[in-house]
């Protein structure tokens, strides 16, 4: 690439970065004013945050219609763009679900919702990076602040040892990280993702690839490298933790669809597939005997990182299985974002102050005194367990079609079987709310549980959202296959003119779940 | 004769890899928050190394600006590190990993 530092040049720089420095630059002034501001003005804080993640969100989409050239280090292609608002989105919900968490538990700072704002930036500069430089400090960007919120709660002990752990741990994989990509750079002169990989393989490149994958499913906990997810999540301030188990999630994800993408040598699918099936497995197993709501939300959590990476799987294959892959990925992202949202805003309010009812135990009942909650918790549940009608469903429908088609008929089966086990421990709870009787000792002094205007105004929101989102879910996931074009541009068997007909493959999938013949359901699409 | 040509690729490569591998064993194996975390700077700085020794041999210049990223990320770190483990040790004035395990399951 030659150096041309003229204006149009520095222009395109500008435009191609801009999704990242706009949420930055919005960041850095809630943090300004939260620092030079007087203590009474800290409630308009999540306003200014909010406005911010609203403005940086036109801006993607605006720079996205401007800038064209790919300047090696991040591209603004409409993967970018997809991903980006699938991140707004999820900081715009931690935002909302944040600010009466804060006042609550006495938590309210100003630096609260700029370390999750510029957490949201790293994320995005994940998503968008082609180059290892910027995946590092994505991935930087996205955790040191991860740490200093899992610690927010400075006092405590518990959600001090989860930032020690989050942080040694995750200082650990960092360094995975740096020494992989500087292993790939020894083996092929180049820190550009796609030329990396496309060079020949040699044991120096397989081993760097291989420590930024761990690097990278420690960031998404898969499951060998998942130990620090539930203490973590169980110590961390419940808000940030339905932050992180969102977005920190998606990032690296973003991050993995674009290093998979411009072609990972076959070898690796293997392993790939080993850690979908495993983390499949492991996380629904483990969650099953979980006591602690948060826990086990850690764990589902766990679960779903492997149905996604299943979905990641398919980039792996010609260009048609891997739209339909990174679509139903994006498509599952999304309605992740929502129902994990809800379930964790639920626990926020049922834990009441100083967050002292997160046992399972302490769900025992609790639909008599409020059961607009109680029926709220179980759409949430229901939806993350995969039953119909809720969005949950069709997101895990379309990744489990797409493996098939793709031709991981095998992982599809775990899958199918695991999220059966996933069932039983979600609808645990709900039996838990619903079917079961109040501890006799604790009904007098116990006060109904109701929700503030805002959680009201964001478990009503979400809630419809889950619903809708699966009824509709065909525009939804036509927006993300669209996304998922960029990614699979330049693959054998590239069609630009790929446009889904998501009903008629749901209905195809459904009267014939058993035949699958690939060709026919191809042919469909196109009519 | 400059050290380029004097000592061989391999060796850089060599001492980065026996670097790493101290501070991966270190970080497994010892106890204490900020030896752990000396562990995970000797792992960056190993990666550091090989990233300038393999500049210079393939005079490609990428691999010296991710170091200058990586020291800066690395100074981040420390920052907020420290931070978490001060506040630990004002409140347990004892900062064993073994003693935290509150949470269990």
């Amino acid at each position: 690439m030659s150096i041309d530092l003229t204006t149009e040049f520095i222009k395109q720089n500008l435009w191609v970065s801009a999704p990242v420095w706009s949420l930055a630059a919005a960041a850095a002034l809630v943090l300004l004013v939260g620092a030079f501001r007087p203590r009474s003005t800290h409630s308009l804080l999540p306003a200014l945050g909010l406005i911010g993640v609203i403005v940086s969100g036109c801006v993607t989409v605006h720079a996205s219609q401007i800038a064209t050239a790919p300047l090696g280090m991040q591209s603004i292609d409409s993967f970018t763009v997809v991903f980006d608002l699938i991140i707004l989105i999820a900081t715009a919900i931690g935002i909302i679900i944040s600010s009466p968490y804060v006042n609550r538990e006495s938590l309210a700072r100003g630096e609260y919702y700029a370390l999750m704002m510029f957490s949201s930036s790293g994320a995005m500069l994940m998503g968008a990076s082609d180059n290892f430089i910027m995946m590092f400090l994505g991935l930087e960007l996205l955790s040191i602040p991860l740490y200093v919120l899992s610690g927010f709660r400075r006092l405590e002990g518990i959600s001090q040892e989860a930032a020690l752990k989050y942080f040694l741990l995750g200082s650990f994989a960092s360094a995975f990280f740096v020494y992989g990509t500087a292993l790939v750079f020894a083996a092929t002169g180049t820190t550009s993702i796609a030329a990396a990989l496309a060079a020949n393989s040699g044991a120096m490149l397989t081993m760097g690839v291989g420590m930024v994958l761990v690097a990278l499913g420690f960031k998404v906990a898969l499951v060998p490298f998942h130990m620090w997810t539930p203490d973590v999540y169980e110590g961390a301030p419940t808000s940030v933790t339905a932050f992180m188990s969102v977005v920190a999630k998606a990032a690296g994800f973003g991050g993995l669809a674009r290093i998979v993408a411009p072609g990972l040598s076959p070898n690796w699918h293997l392993l790939l597939w080993l850690l979908a099936a495993g983390t499949m497995i492991w996380g629904n197993l483990i969650a099953i005997p979980q006591q602690n709501i948060k826990r086990l939300l850690a764990y589902s959590s766990i679960s779903h990182a492997g149905y996604i990476l299943m979905g990641l799987l398919t980039l792996s294959r010609d260009s048609v299985a891997g739209v339909d892959g990174m679509s139903a990925v994006l498509f599952y992202l999304l309605v992740y974002t929502l129902m994990n949202f809800g379930a964790f805003a639920v626990v926020i309010v049922f834990a009441g102050s100083g967050d002292k009812a997160e046992d399972i135990d302490d769900y025992r009942g609790i639909a008599r005194r409020s059961p607009l909650l109680a029926a709220l918790m179980s759409v949430f549940l229901l939806s993350l367990a995969g039953i119909p009608p809720f969005a949950g469903f069709f997101g895990k429908l379309f990744l489990f079609s797409a493996a098939v088609q793709a031709g991981y008929p095998g992982l599809a089966v775990i899958a199918v079987l695991t999220s059966v086990m996933g069932v039983f421990y979600y609808l645990r709870v709900t039996v838990v709310m619903f079917m079961e009787e109040e501890p006799a000792s604790g009904v007098a002094d116990k006060p109904s549980v109701s929700a503030s205007p805002t959680y009201g105004f964001v478990l009503g929101a979400l809630a419809a959202l889950v619903i809708v989102v699966g009824i509709l879910a065909a525009p939804v996931l036509n927006w993300t296959a669209g996304g998922a074009e960029s990614l699979t541009a330049g693959r054998p068997a590239a069609s630009a003119s790929v446009r889904y007909c998501a009903l008629c493959r749901l209905q195809r999938f459904i009267s014939r779940p058993f035949a699958f013949d690939c060709t026919e359901l191809r042919n469909l699409r196109y009519r | 004769m400059d050290i380029y040509s004097a000592v061989p690729f391999s060796a850089w490569l060599a001492l980065s890899g026996l670097l790493f591998t101290i501070g991966a064993i270190g970080f497994l194996i010892r106890r204490d928050p900020i030896v752990m975390f000396m562990c995970i700077e000797l792992m960056l700085n190993a990666g550091n190394l090989l990233l300038v020794a393999s500049a210079r041999y393939r005079a490609v210049m990428d691999g010296q600006i991710y170091v200058f990223f990586v020291m800066t990320v690395a100074a981040a770190e420390v920052a907020v590190g420290l931070a978490i483990i001060v506040a630990i040790f004002r409140q347990r004035l004892d900062i064993d990993v073994d003693e935290m395990s509150e949470m269990r399951g």
